[in-house]
């Protein structure tokens, strides 16, 4: 709730961010320089009659806080001590004092001055409060928030009066909730101590949240950030299960007997310490040496199950012969050719020359993409130099490898390749088992781990929402209710089901198929149903997605056949009309650029809808200004999802139920930042433009740099273009 | 055309990308104004490619990290960017999106060429 009131509770940074950028203290801070500049008596006379005159301008002062004023004053009087001996001509002295008094009258009566610093350190304890306010809420803890409530009350009477309605439908709720047992607050006179010290981490944690309250995307990220911050606290907490609670969440019953079930799969759910050194000696990112992986997992209870001799494994895994076979003799003979070449006989220097050579090819493509209408020559010069940028970065990756070789430091690239050998390796015994065999043993072992990964504590928000986890097909029944795709027909719940058998979302004409067996026209189906379908098709995904919870493979494969089946229709419509061959192309990119606006449009409806059904309340706690914030405000506010995966419905549930155990919360609020991000992302990108977007996200993809991954690529994609 | 693949194999950039696709479109000798048209029309539908890529294949926990780690970022295309960085799964969906359109177009292209 720390942004449920944008206007009071900000950060001290922030405060001061808005304070010293106002124009009273801007236009002031102007004449303070021509004063330090010793600029000529008229020039600063101009400056300050305009400024006194400003401040006579209907409504100029009336926009100002007061601590803006209050800073223009105390500004005012600095000079005025300062200059006041000499230094400055007696008008000007004059002046300033008459835009003193005009400041004066309106913050009013001295006694009603509040100091900067003064309004500072009620903003931030305001904000302290606010936020004490908002976990106690959270908490449904009525008794703490009342407290806090009147505190807030005296600090800021009008602030506390935008919060009474929200204490007040708490108050009820809690009333309802418990009227068997009569004395209301019964169950909440325990809470108040378990909330008190989780009240009083607030501050500590505060810091990390200010600095992003400056701009506008802040709210829902520093708050989902904090959320996220707090599900890791509990991740880890795999690693140490006992412990978890307690760090966490400050329980009133000592330990949740629940956890037991999993206390055997999170046994597993962790790395012990041989497994974790050794695959930091074989792996050179440590990055991807995870508790939370699978693959690792995997190998650590490989390793385990079978008993075996770490340091004879690993000398198996180093043995450079394996890695050998991974770098084909073509390959070498080709470096050892262009090294010849380049008459370098080391890595080193060869790696060098091709660097260089990179340069000048680099600085040549450069300056031919300058030229406005390349000739002929320019062109092939263009491919010829593009062509060796490849093979340049093909040699160096190849230099590389050939050097760890040769050095004895090569590494494997991901757990996987590991877990294979290890496979391998233990079978290496019996040749009649296949290799084929092999992979899918890996294959189990791995999904094994992420079953048991989802059995820990990051998947009892799973169990909870199981009765909404929805699958393609009660997705896609759901989505017949929609008024919108009502030319579907009476049975269009039946229809779309359809849609969901496997083979007909694996196959275009079997999508195309049951396009056209629609009652109505193929074109307008087309039109309207196919990308509304792939809108809300990729809602749910990102719902799903992101709370773990739908199989989002075949809906993807759905909206990729969609969405080929849509730029299709689009080719023919085109195909036809008497226009050349350029012009059909630009009609054709702006064709499916429409289509993808629209698309864009349907998800953003979409969202207002949820918005709109959601509360206000859900809507001030994530709320802000910006069109991100909006955008993902928005998206996260959805009380009543159109679709049945895990939504924001979730964020009110989470603060309101009491059937939520204290210690999941932390997770449902961070499925509902993630959820606001995913979503966002998509209207977020189109409100806030295009072009904006594009520079950052060119760079974005230009990092992208991870061999393995493009390895992975180039085994998919074969050969590469010349 | 078919098991190829138009992007350098160490990074991506943008404009080279779609440079090239203009020329395997037929766009390589067109206008100013023809090529400004059609680098507006295909850098928006790139953008809309990769977003969506990204909305649709990060996961919940690389989120989860990024606004961990970039909490105080102020525009959506950095936070992107480091959302990006962090998920070779977003990663390798945005490629195979580019991938999957550079070769529709072409496609495209050639379909209207045929007639």
């Amino acid at each position: 709730m720390a942004a449920q009131t944008n206007t009071k509770p900000k950060t001290k940074e922030d405060e001061q961010g808005a304070v010293i950028e106002h124009p009273i203290v801007q236009e002031l801070v102007k004449i303070e320089d021509l004063i330090s500049q010793n600029a000529d008596t008229t020039t600063i006379m101009q400056a300050v009659t305009a400024y006194s005159e400003n401040l006579t301008r209907p409504g100029f002062l009336n926009e100002a806080e007061k601590g803006v004023v209050a800073l223009a004053r105390s500004r005012i009087e600095a000079i005025l001590t300062k200059h006041e001996g000499g230094g400055l001509a007696g008008p000007v002295i004059t002046e300033l004092k008459q835009v003193k008094a005009k400041l004066a009258k309106h913050i009013g009566p001295k006694e009603e001055l509040i100091e900067l610093s003064e309004y500072q350190e009620r903003a931030k304890k305001l904000k302290e409060l606010d936020y004490k306010f908002d976990h106690a809420m959270t908490e449904d803890n009525v008794f703490a928030a009342d407290i806090l409530w009147q505190d807030i009350h005296k600090l800021d009477p009008e602030h506390a009066k935008d919060l009474k309605p929200l204490l007040d439908e708490l108050k009820k709720e809690i009333r309802e909730e418990s009227k068997v047992t009569p004395g209301t607050p019964a169950p909440e006179s325990v809470s108040p101590a378990p909330s008190a010290p989780e009240a009083q981490p607030g501050p500590g944690v505060q810091p990390a949240a200010p600095a992003p309250a400056s701009s506008p995307v802040v709210p829902p990220v520093a708050g989902g950030a904090l959320e996220a911050e707090l599900l890791k606290t509990l991740e880890t907490g795999t690693e140490a299960p006992k412990a978890e609670p307690s760090e966490v969440i400050p329980l009133t019953t000592p330990k949740a007997p629940r956890i037991t079930e999993g206390e055997e799969a999170e046994a597993t759910l962790k790395l012990s310490k041989g497994v974790r050194e050794l695959l930091e000696i074989l792996l050179e990112k440590k990055e991807l040496i995870r508790d939370d992986d699978a693959v690792c997992l995997a190998i650590n209870a490989l390793i385990k199950q079978s008993d075996v001799d770490l340091d004879r494994l690993k000398q198996f895994l180093q043995n450079t012969e394996l890695l050998n076979k991974t770098i084909s003799p073509e390959v070498r003979n080709r470096v050892k050719a262009e090294m010849d070449l380049a008459k370098v006989t080391t890595y080193e220097n060869f790696k060098k020359a091709l660097n260089d050579e990179l340069k000048t090819v680099e600085y040549t493509l450069d300056s031919l993409s300058k030229q406005q209408r390349p000739s002929d020559a320019d062109k092939a010069e263009r491919r010829q130099n593009l062509t060796r940028r490849i093979e340049i970065e093909r040699l160096l990756e190849h230099a590389d490898n050939l050097n760890k070789l040769e050095k004895r430091t090569m590494t494997y690239e991901s757990p996987r390749e590991i877990l294979n050998l290890i496979n391998f390796y233990l079978h290496k015994d019996e040749p009649e088992l296949k290799m084929e065999d092999l992979m899918s043993q890996t294959e189990e072992l791995v999904e094994k781990q992420k079953e048991n990964l989802y059995k820990g504590p990051r998947a009892v928000l799973n169990k909870f929402c199981c009765f909404l986890r929805p699958t393609l097909k009660s997705t896609l029944k759901a989505l017949a209710e929609d008024k919108k795709l009502s030319k579907l027909g009476e049975n269009a719940g039946e229809e779309l089901a359809k849609l969901s058998q496997l083979k007909v979302v694996n196959d275009k004409f079997k999508v195309k198929e049951w396009i056209e067996g629609l009652p109505g026209d193929y074109k307008e189906h087309m039109e309207t149903t196919v990308p509304r379908l792939i809108a809300y098709l990729e809602l749910a995904i990102r719902d799903g997605k992101v709370s773990s919870l739908l199989q989002t493979g075949p809906a993807r494969k759905l909206v990729e056949n969609l969405r080929k089946l849509q730029r299709e229709h689009i080719r023919l419509s085109i195909k036809d009309q008497p226009i050349d061959n350029q012009q059909k192309m630009l009609l054709y990119v702006s064709e499916i650029n429409k289509a993808s606006r629209k698309n864009t449009d349907i998800t953003g409806e979409v969202l207002r809808k949820r918005l709109h059904l959601g509360r206000n309340e859900a809507l001030k706690v994530l709320g802000g200004t910006g069109a991100l914030t909006g955008a993902i405000t928005m998206a996260a506010i959805s009380p009543f999802a159109l679709f049945g995966g895990l939504s924001i419905a979730l964020y009110t549930a989470v603060r309101r139920s009491k059937k939520i155990p204290e210690k999941w919360k932390p997770l449902a609020r961070a499925a509902t930042g993630r959820l606001a991000v995913a979503n966002g992302l998509v209207v977020g990108g189109s409100l806030i433009g295009i072009t904006s977007l594009y520079l950052p996200l060119a760079a974005a993809i230009g990092v992208v740099a991870v061999p393995w991954l493009w390895k992975r690529r180039k085994a998919k994609k074969g050969v590469k273009k010349e | 055309m078919k098991n190829q693949t138009n992007l350098s194999v160490n990074y991506f950039d943008p404009d080279a990308y779609i440079d090239s696709l203009m020329e395997d479109i037929g766009f390589g000798d067109a206008s100013a104004s023809e090529r400004a048209q059609m680098y507006k029309g295909l850098n928006e539908q790139v953008t809309d490619l990769v977003l969506n890529a990204i909305s649709l294949y990060v996961e919940p926990e690389q989120i989860d990290e990024a606004l961990i780690r970039n909490a105080d970022l102020k525009e959506l295309g950095q936070f992107v960017e480091k959302l990006v960085e962090i998920s070779p799964e977003a990663q390798y969906a945005i490629i195979e999106a580019l991938d999957r359109f550079y070769q529709e177009t072409v496609d495209t292209y050639e379909e209207f060429n045929k007639m």
